[in-house]
C-alpha cells in the first residue's frame, strides 16, 4: 500500500483552515471526504462517534479522524484528506495543527495508517506538514517516504 | 547492562489490528511500563523495532489481526523486564476492540 495519487490529491488538501473546536474540525474533515465522493453522508457522524470513543490524536500535532468499523460500509473508495489548522485546535491530549482524515475499508485501513505513520514519525516531515503553505509540498512529503519505504 | 534483552513473540488479538483503540491501549500501557523503568519495543519479526509507547510507532507496523509481533526490552532488572513484557504481550494478544476492553482504552493516549 502506498499513499498514491489515487489516495491523496491536491483537491483533498485544505491549508490555512480554521475551526473553533475539535467537533467543527471533524465536521470539516468529514465534509471534505463527502465532497470528494469518497464516503457517503453517514460516515461523517461515524467520525464524530469514533472520536468520542477514542481520540484520534496521534502526537506530532496530528490527528487522524476516521469512522468506526461499522461505518466502513459507507466508504466508496480509499481516500485521504488533509486539513491544516495553523492556529491549532485543542484536541484534549494535545494541540492539533494537522488533520489527516481517512476513508478506507477493510484491511486497507491498517495499511494506509501504517504508510501515513511512517511519514509522521519523521519529526522534520511532520513539522513541514504542519507548516506547509502549498499543496504540492504536502503531496511530496506524503509521497516521498513511500519511495524510501519501498526501496 | 547491554546484552540482557528479553523478547517475546505474540499474536495480535484485536480484530481491527493494532490501530485506533487497541493502539491507544497498548501505547498507554507501554508508557506506564516505561515510567517504571522498562522501555518496551515492538516490531514485526525481522524488521526494525519501534517504541511500543508511541501510537504512531504501533500504527507504522501495520499489524493486522493474527499477525506476529515481537516485544523486547533491555531493562536492567531482568525479572521486572520479563514481567512487564509479558503483561504488555497479554494486552496485545487480547481483542482490545471488544466491548469489555472499553475501560482499558479509556485512558488518554500517550505522547509518542
Amino acid at each position: 500500500m502506498t499513499l498514491s495519487t489515487d489516495t491523496l490529491s491536491a483537491e483533498a488538501i485544505r491549508l490555512g483552515a480554521t475551526a473553533k473546536d475539535r467537533a467543527e474540525a471533524i465536521e470539516q474533515c468529514g465534509r471534505l471526504l463527502v465532497d470528494l465522493g469518497a464516503v457517503e453522508e453517514p460516515y461523517v457522524a461515524a467520525m464524530h462517534e469514533r472520536e468520542k470513543a477514542v481520540s484520534t490524536f496521534v502526537g506530532e500535532g496530528v490527528a487522524i479522524p476516521h469512522g468506526t468499523n461499522e461505518a466502513r460500509q459507507y466508504v466508496k473508495r480509499t481516500q485521504l484528506a488533509v486539513v491544516q489548522y495553523p492556529d491549532g485546535i485543542d484536541w484534549g491530549a494535545g494541540t492539533v495543527h494537522l488533520c489527516v482524515a481517512i476513508a478506507a475499508s477493510g484491511e486497507e485501513h491498517v495499511e494506509v495508517l501504517a504508510a501515513l505513520s511512517k511519514v509522521l514519525m519523521d519529526e522534520q516531515k511532520a513539522a513541514a506538514l504542519r507548516t506547509a503553505t502549498d499543496a504540492a509540498t504536502v503531496l511530496s512529503l506524503l509521497g516521498n517516504d513511500q519511495q524510501e519505504a519501498h526501496a | 547492562m547491554a546484552g540482557n534483552t528479553f523478547q517475546l513473540e505474540v499474536t495480535v488479538g484485536s480484530r481491527v489490528g493494532l490501530h485506533a483503540r487497541p493502539a491507544a491501549a497498548v501505547a498507554g500501557a507501554a508508557a506506564e511500563a516505561a515510567q517504571r523503568g522498562v522501555g518496551i519495543r515492538i516490531a514485526k519479526p525481522g524488521a526494525d523495532p519501534v517504541d511500543a509507547a508511541s501510537i504512531l510507532g504501533l500504527m507504522s507496523l501495520g499489524a493486522k489481526h493474527g499477525d506476529q509481533v515481537v516485544l523486547s526490552t533491555d531493562a536492567d532488572d531482568a525479572e521486572q523486564a520479563e514481567r512487564e513484557v509479558r503483561q504488555l504481550a497479554e494486552l496485545v494478544a487480547r481483542d482490545l476492540d471488544a466491548p469489555d476492553a472499553e475501560t482499558a482504552a479509556k485512558q488518554e493516549p500517550a505522547q509518542p
